[in-house]
Formats: C-alpha cells, structure tokens, sequence
C-alpha cells in the first residue's frame, strides 16, 4: 500500500521550469620563469601572481510541448592579479562577440572586478521532424575528445578548465531529422564585423560509425569538412578535419584535423590519445605560442590551438566514488613545449565538490639558456556548490 | 543409492532450469519498460544517492536520464544495440562512448554499465543446471548454476540463481569470477507490486571483499505495460528526454 502513494508522489506533474547552477570560489597562484622573458621585459613582468574569484552561474529552462527556452547567466566577481591587469584585462573580460550585447562589467577597479555576461539566451521550436533555435546557444559539431576542427561555431579553449558550459554564439540553428539515425543541420551566425559563418551538416550513422560532412563560409573562406566516431574492438576511433580556401588574397589555404583513439581499461582508467594538426600554427614559435595564449588571443576554429603539430595525452581514473583524478598532457615538437595538466576532485557532500588542480608550461629556454625548462606553473584550488 | 535419490528428486522438481531462467529473464525485462529508481552507493563512512528516469525496448535499446544530483541532473546514456552515447547538458554536447567502457562500474556503483544497460543474457550465455531448492527468508526458489559459455563475452565465469518459485524474482545471485571466486551478491530485500506486477523493490549488491560496501537500488516506479516509440532511443531524442 505504501508502495502505492510513494508512486502517486513520483507521478506528479512536473512543472515547466528548471533552475540550476552553481557557486564556485576559485583561487589561483601563478609562477612565472623570468629566464624565459627577454631583459627589457623582465621588470615588467610578475614572476608571481594570485588571483581570486567568487562564480555564480544561474541556468534557466523553460519546457513547454513544442517550445522551449534557455537563459545562461555567469556572473563572477574578480579580486588580485586579474583585477591589476587594468584595462587589457576589462576589454577581454568584457568583449561580447555576438550580435547582441550581453556582457556588463558593472564594478571596475584595479582591485575588485564584477562582471555578468548571458552567454546562453534562447528560444526553441520542435516540430516532428524540424527543430527550431534562434538566440545564443552552443553548436557543437565536434567528434573528437579535445581538439574540434569540426566545431565550426563554438571553439573553446581547453585549458579554461573552469569554463564548463563553455562560450555560446548568436545564431538561427535548423534541424531536420529524415529518420532515426540521419540529420541535416544548418547555422547561421552573422557575427560583428566581418566574421560571418553559414555552414550546413549532415549527419549518418552506418556499421556502428557516425559519420558527418561539413560545408560553409567562414570569415570569408569557404570551407569543407568531416568527421567520424565509431570503434576498433573495443577502442574507441574519432577523427575530424576542416579545409579553408580564402576568398580573397587576404585569407590562406588551411588544413586543420584531429584524431584521437579511447580505451576504458578493467580496472577503470580511461585513455584517450590524440593528436592535431593546425596548418594555422605558425612553426618556430616555441614558447611565444605559450604566451599568445595567455594573452587570451581567441582560438578559432580556423586555428584552434597554438601549435602546428601537438599530441595529446589524457588518463583519467576514479579512485573511489568520491575521489577521481586526471591528468591530460599535450607536447609538441615546436621548442618541446610540453603542457601537463593533472587534476583531482573530491566530493564533500552530495552537492559540494573540492577541486585541486595544476597547469604547466615547459619547454626549451629559446631566450637564455636553451635548456629545457618550466616556464609557468599555475595551482588551482576550488570549492563548488552546485544546486 | 544416493544418485538414485537425487535422480529421484530432480525428477520430482520436473522443471527446466532454462525455462525457468527465461521466464524469470522474461519477467523481468518486459519487451518494453519505464523506470525510476534511486542508487544509493553506502561505504562505512560516507553515502552518496543517484536518482534516475530509464527506458528500454527490448535488449537493444536503452536510455537513462540522471535526475539527482545536481551536478550530473540532466546527463543522458543511450545504447543502441552497441553503440554507446552519453549526452551532456552543461555544454549540449553527446559522446560516443568506447565500447571498452560498457564492463566499467556504473557512476561509482557496485553495478557495471553492464548490468545496467547491456544485459548480456543470463539466457544465452550461459550453460543451465538445476543444483536443489532452497528457503529465502520463506519463499521456496529453485538454485540454479550457470556456467558461462565458452565463447560469450561476459563478465561473469559462473552465475547462482535463486529464482522464486511463486513470482519468478530473482531472491539472490551469486557471480563468480573466472577463477570460480565468488565477487558479488545481489539479493532483492523487499518485493511487492510494481506496474502490476510482483517483482523486488529494492535490491542489494554486495561486493564480497569489502563486507562494509553495498549498493542499494530501489525501484520507485516500474511499469512493462507501456509504449516507447522506437524514435526515442535516437540522438536526437536523447537531448529533449526530461
């Protein structure tokens, strides 16, 4: 009988909206080799830096039959090193790519930041064998475990660990779904300035392999691609590539393409190996592509990583069910700069989560000493309350 | 003298150890069938639940939405027959899966995806032998021993099965590694009616090595009589489940 009104509780009628999110304190210390920076730099650079923020993130879901709705809302307030920054650090927190103003750095000072950005803001219409999305969303076409040559709309910087939902785009998606295994995609993203993308995908899955094909405009090259997820025994076998022809004298001729193999192994660690070539990369640039991209330059799917050939390794593997750890290391043969990117987490409680992390750079000291060396090193501690 | 009796007596059951087998397999798949259940994880010093939503069609087709916790509500695994995808909202983003990762232990759990999702058949896979009856806590069941097939891709070396002679629940099952240690136990601990039926409410895993550890499922809604179209152990519909 008590079985009965337990089920009654279960059966109610769920209501239209959803809310969630998060709360996070992240604190970050950074070192920086000061042998790797020229001379006349040198007193101008931090070999030390802390850095503070509190990271609220609301995500609100609308679902009503046909339609539904999304709205994404970060906010983060900013205390130390990113603060003294000044103003490069204002214009890169506060650069809103989209259509749509949507970023509000609202408390700015050199020691305290706030800042909200929406970076989801949608609305959905799914008809039989149509969906409809128009707003700022996420597009992911990717395949592959880290690197998506194939994710023409929303790049992301794997190393912004802390980022989880990743940036959106203003865009119209259409979907059309002949059958069960088959789709057709179609995206628009007129963006500010010159940088349009249109791009049309489909979608088919045969001999357990999903396979894609990919063509569109892209900041005035167009572009064709494809991709594919399927297995080898028990391995799995994911690979996509993009190629760019320029419009103009002013674009270039690109190739950019991944592939990666997994393997869960008995004992429970997962492998994944990867590898990505980025015709985009400049060769030769050793450690400076590490700086590029701390100067927060904005990967592209164009270029979407800072070296023309990089291998990626990444283990992960839990150790109870609380506690599990990971470790993705990429290395390239450009001034053997090496990435190693170890991390653990531990679960508090049902909604609280510790999370302990380090990022570093090495490489060959191209400045001084020739000497393979550390060039950054960054520790990460983080404490999450999800609800 | 003996092997007479015991010829005498396995006469007298009169049952089939595979039939038996299938018809509890066949009552508890259901060729079509909604869940929802929670998991509790319980260690000597900590306990964690996970609350989902399942659906199945059949052997080959299975969806599963995490409901609780917060951190993971939302995330969504598909099987189709052997391909393996899992569907994460945070970043909208689906992952085919290896299929390496089908003998992995479920979120943490006592259970292997395997048991969860892949069902490799108790049925096919296994040899049958009728070893006795036995009483659970009353309720009479015939003890079977399965023996895994040569060639079947399967976890288990050796199975024993204590089917309920009533209801044909599964009371208590004993897997065996291949070297014939016993690993698990799982043992249904309450049964009563669920979608019209008489099946276990909640079933216990017991890992033998650490006496302290159990998983605990418990089964809050379970109904065979539905439909589920076809359509909706798709990718596309993987995104959309609620």
């Amino acid at each position: 009988m008590l079985v009965f009104i337990s089920f009654g509780a279960a059966a109610q009628e769920a209501s239209p909206w959803e809310l969630s999110g998060y709360l996070k304190y992240l604190g970050s210390y950074s070192l920086v080799n000061e042998q790797f920076i020229p001379l006349e730099q040198q007193a101008a650079t931090a070999t030390s830096s802390f850095d503070q923020q509190l990271h609220n993130r609301f995500d609100l879901r609308y679902y009503g039959g046909p339609w539904s709705a999304g709205i994404g809302m970060r906010n983060r307030l900013f205390q130390g090193a990113s603060p003294e920054q000044g103003d490069s650090f204002y214009k890169l927190l506060d650069d809103d790519a989209g259509l749509v103003g949507l970023s509000f750095l609202y408390w700015k000072s050199d020691r305290v930041l706030m800042h909200t950005i929406f970076d989801r803001a949608w609305l959905q219409y799914e008809k039989d064998k149509w969906s409809f999305r128009l707003g700022r969303q996420r597009i992911n076409w990717g395949m592959t475990s880290v690197f998506n040559p194939n994710d023409l709309l929303n790049q992301y910087n794997f190393l912004d660990f802390d980022y989880e939902e990743r940036p959106g785009v203003d865009a119209l998606r259409v979907q059309f779904f002949p059958n069960f295994s088959s789709q057709f995609e179609l995206a628009l993203a007129p963006l500010n300035g010159s940088m349009h993308t249109a791009a049309l995908l489909y979608r088919n899955n045969a001999y357990a392999y999903d396979f894609q094909l990919i063509t569109g405009v892209y900041d005035e090259h167009f572009t064709a691609g494809g991709g594919w997820a399927g297995s080898i025994g028990g391995l799995g076998f994911k690979g996509e590539a993009n190629y760019y022809l320029p419009f103009n004298d002013k674009g270039e001729e690109v190739l950019v393409g991944s592939t990666d193999i997994d393997y869960v192994f008995t004992n429970g660690i997962y492998l994944s190996l990867g590898y990505l070539y980025n015709q985009s990369a400049a060769e030769g640039l050793g450690v400076m592509g590490f700086n590029s991209l701390s100067d927060g330059q904005v990967l592209s799917p164009k270029n979407p990583f800072i070296f023309r050939h990089t291998t990626v390794l990444s283990l992960s593997y839990p150790f109870n069910p609380l506690i599990s750890g990971s470790l993705t290391s990429m290395y390239s043969p450009d001034g053997n700069s090496t990435i190693v990117f170890p991390s653990i987490t531990y679960s508090l409680s049902t909604n609280l989560d510790v999370l302990l992390a380090g990022q570093f750079f090495l490489a060959d000291n191209q400045q001084a000493t020739d000497q393979y060396d550390w060039f950054v090193q960054s520790f990460f501690a983080r404490l999450k309350w999800s609800f | 003298m003996l092997s007479l009796i015991l010829l005498f007596s396995s006469s007298l059951f009169a049952q089939d150890p595979l039939a038996i087998v299938q018809k509890a397999e066949d009552k508890l798949k259901g060729e079509q069938s909604y869940a929802e259940m929670s998991m509790t994880i319980v260690r000597p010093n900590w306990n964690r639940t996970i609350k989902m939503k399942s659906w199945s069609r059949g052997t080959d087709y299975s969806l599963i939405l995490i409901t609780q916790p917060a951190r993971d509500k939302g995330t969504v695994f598909l099987k189709k027959r052997k391909e393996v995808y899992n569907w994460i909202p945070s970043i909208e983003r689906q992952i085919k899966l290896p299929p390496s990762m089908m003998n992995q232990s479920w979120m943490g759990s006592d259970f292997t995806n395997d048991d969860l999702v892949t069902e490799s058949s108790l049925v096919k896979d296994y040899d049958h032998k009728l070893i006795g009856e036995v009483s659970l806590n009353g309720r009479k069941a015939w003890k079977i021993e399965l023996i895994a097939k040569e060639d079947a891709a399967v976890v288990w070396g050796k199975v024993i099965l204590h089917v309920d002679q009533a209801e044909y629940i599964h009371l208590r099952t004993e897997f065996y590694d291949e070297e014939g240690d016993l690993v698990n136990i799982m043992e249904a601990k309450k049964i009563g009616e669920l979608g019209g039926k008489i099946l276990p409410i909640v079933v216990v895993m017991q890992p033998v090595a650490d006496p302290e550890h159990k998983t605990v499922l418990e089964y809050h809604a379970l109904d065979f009589r539905v439909t589920i179209p076809r359509e909706h152990f798709t990718t596309q519909y993987m995104k959309r489940v609620r």
